[in-house]
């Protein structure tokens, strides 16, 4: 129990300091920080797909774009609210995942992520072709009818706080964020963590081992698609709507998008849970940040910056940021087991169980 | 007449195997009575690994049948092999390096247990069900002395070590048929007789038919009650351990030389 409280405690310390942020930040990092959820959701789609499943996905972008225009669509078209148009994207995803991931049965590794760079390349063209739906390149405003001086209108759409409770508009559209966050987050872990997400590392390091083990591998693998992409439409669903003025357009889903979040995966560190997130905040903290603080000649070349960091810590800490905290953590408690041993005081058992608490 | 098909677990009938203009199986049949443990013996190349991928599903054969507990095998697809009671360990091992021991063990038990995607994320349809597996998985690690390697990586651990673990799996899935690869490649003498007493008091625990394919001519002859020579993809003798010991055929094929190869 007291093990059980010991193992949670820094997962508690990091949702209690999530849901106090918005009321100790400016309107500024509030906003950025929301901006930074849909990013860590649809990462963490991709991980499960290509950290735990070992099924590389280089168009996830697309998916992204696809749930962001679903999103918009049944809000503005068929007056849907926010959580259920994102459910319905996520739905959609979800299908659409299905259908990528059914060919992805008989291609694999290279030539998987080479028909998934399609999907990417033409997912832009797509809603340029359908432009009369989408808006193309001019893009789409999600609004609502709402009373505006006196009559009946179409506005972007707002996050109205629920009245009496006080909070401000940028910081209700964060608890929501944060919420469905969360939700995915622990769905996530909770897969992982089951028969199914040990079905699925087998899958990756060993599909004889999991087919004779009695795992339905194609199935397992589609599957696993459609879940990695539905989360990435609730991530895309999210994104249309982070900004004060909801409004998406083609250029915002390039193969760009797709491969930002495979950096987020790799630089928080594939098959963990936490890594997608960490890699989405280093991510944000990179272009939000530290870009605006460059040199003006410098800027231009971000990409590359980002580029040639992306090699040096995939050379270094294959593992992402997580790998590098894992290694770093059991250093530290093998460093503490030899001084205890030296003491002759407490046996390694004990210490395990406290280090915990003194961290 | 019969009867005594309908008695055997597993009917092996006219079985060809070809990979490109090679006959590793060349219409091989036997049949295996259920209960007993029952060694595959044969030189290398013999073609006893390929039957078993044969039977697992994972090689398609161009002609013949197999039929397991009156059920043809060659329907079903190689998921469903476990689950049909089949279990099975390999000969250059399968095991997954991404999870722990403990983990690649509860995989064993993914044909006896239920849940799809939403059951598992929503993490309490299937509480108890993990708790099962997880219980039960570590007595599986429990009986085959492993429960100290739980929580490690498969990485780095003792061949021998990570030939049980795959046995430890296999037996996860409660089969009726085990069948086992070499289980004794790798270790040493003392392990070998330790293995042999293993393997025999699990087919009575588990009550498993067990079908062994081992070089080990020492083991083979103590645990089997039956043994089934092959050569070249082809059955060439069959009988208790004393017939096959004594059957000239078999001295001339097999067992002249290789005795001192294996050990
Ligand atoms: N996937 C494959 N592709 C091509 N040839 C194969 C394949 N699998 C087996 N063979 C060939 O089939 C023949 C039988 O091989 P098999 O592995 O079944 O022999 P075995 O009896 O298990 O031998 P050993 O005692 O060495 O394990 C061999 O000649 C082998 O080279
Ligand atoms: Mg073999």
């Amino acid at each position: 129990m007291t093990k059980n409280l010991q193992a949670r405690a820094p997962w508690i310390v990091a949702a209690i300091v999530l849901v106090v942020l918005p009321l100790q930040l400016n309107s500024y990092w509030v906003g950025t920080i929301t901006q930074w959820m849909p990013l860590a959701i649809a990462a963490l789609g991709l991980n499960l797909l290509t950290g735990y499943n070992g099924q590389i996905s280089v168009g996830h972008g697309a998916l992204y774009g696809a749930g962001a225009y679903t999103t918009a669509l049944l809000i503005t078209n068929w007056r849907w609210g926010f959580l259920g148009a994102i459910l319905g994207a996520s739905v959609v995803c979800f299908f659409i995942g299905v259908l990528i991931g059914l060919p992805a049965l008989r291609i694999k590794g290279l030539y998987l992520a080479l028909v998934t760079l399609a999907v990417a390349t033409l997912f832009p063209q797509i809603l340029e072709m359908f432009s009369k739906t989408t808006g193309g390149s001019t893009g789409l405003s999600i609004t609502s009818p709402q009373i505006y001086r006196g009559s009946l209108r179409e506005k972007p759409v707002r996050f109205l706080p629920p009245e009496g409770s006080g909070l401000a508009t940028d910081q209700w559209k964060y608890y929501f964020f944060l919420a469905i966050t969360l939700v995915c987050f622990i769905l996530v872990r909770n897969l992982v963590k089951s028969r199914f997400g040990r079905s699925l590392v087998a899958i990756r390091d060993n599909e004889v081992a999991a087919a004779v083990s009695g795992v339905n591998v194609a199935s397992a693998k589609v599957i696993t698609f459609g879940v990695s992409s539905a989360l990435a439409g609730i991530g895309g669903g999210l994104a249309a709507l982070a900004n004060d003025q909801p409004r998406i357009a083609s250029g915002s889903f390039t193969i760009e998008t797709s491969l930002y979040f495979l950096v987020a995966v790799v630089v928080g560190g594939a098959a963990s849970i936490i890594g997608p997130a960490i890699g989405a905040i280093a991510y944000g903290l990179f272009l939000n940040v530290l870009t605006p603080e460059l040199p003006e000649d410098l800027k231009a070349s971000t990409p590359l910056i980002l580029g040639g960091l992306l090699i040096v810590l995939m050379l270094t800490e294959p593992g992402g940021i997580v790998g590098l905290w894992r290694r770093l953590s059991a250093a530290v408690r093998r460093k503490r087991h030899r001084h205890s041993d030296r003491a002759g005081h407490k046996k390694p058992e004990t210490i395990v169980e406290t280090t915990g608490g003194n961290q | 007449m019969q009867r005594t098909e309908d008695l055997s677990l597993l009917e092996v009938n006219d079985i060809e195997v070809r990979f490109g203009g090679l006959i590793a199986l060349g219409g091989l049949s036997f049949s295996l009575e259920e209960g007993g443990i029952c060694s595959l013996i044969g030189p290398n190349g013999a073609g006893k690994t390929t039957l078993f991928n044969v039977v697992s599903r994972l090689y398609q054969p161009s002609s013949g049948s197999v039929t397991f507990a009156g059920r043809d095998l060659l329907a079903l697809p190689a998921h469903k092999i476990a689950s049909n009671g089949i279990a099975r360990t390999f000969q250059n091992l399968a095991l997954v390096p991404g999870l722990s021991v403990l983990d690649n063990v509860m995989i064993g038990a993914h044909p006896r247990t239920r849940g799809g995607v939403w059951a598992a994320a929503s993490w309490f349809p299937l509480r108890s069900q993990e708790t099962r597996t997880r219980t039960r998985a570590l007595e599986v690690l429990e009986r085959l002395d492993l429960d100290r390697f739980a929580a490690a990586r498969c990485a780095g651990l003792p061949y021998g070590t990570l030939k049980r673990i795959e046995l430890a799996r296999s037996l996860m899935s409660d089969p009726r048929l085990l069948l086992l690869d070499e289980p004794a490649s790798g270790l040493t003498h003392s392990e070998v007789d330790e293995l042999a007493s293993v393997i025999t008091s699990i087919r009575d625990e588990f009550s498993m038919t067990v079908l062994l394919v081992e070089h080990h001519m020492g083991m083979v002859m103590s645990v089997s009650d039956s043994i089934v020579v092959m050569e070249l993809g082809r059955k060439i003798a069959e009988g208790t351990p004393q017939e096959i010991q004594s059957n000239a055929r078999v001295i001339a094929a097999y067992l002249g030389e290789p005795e001192e190869a294996t050990s």
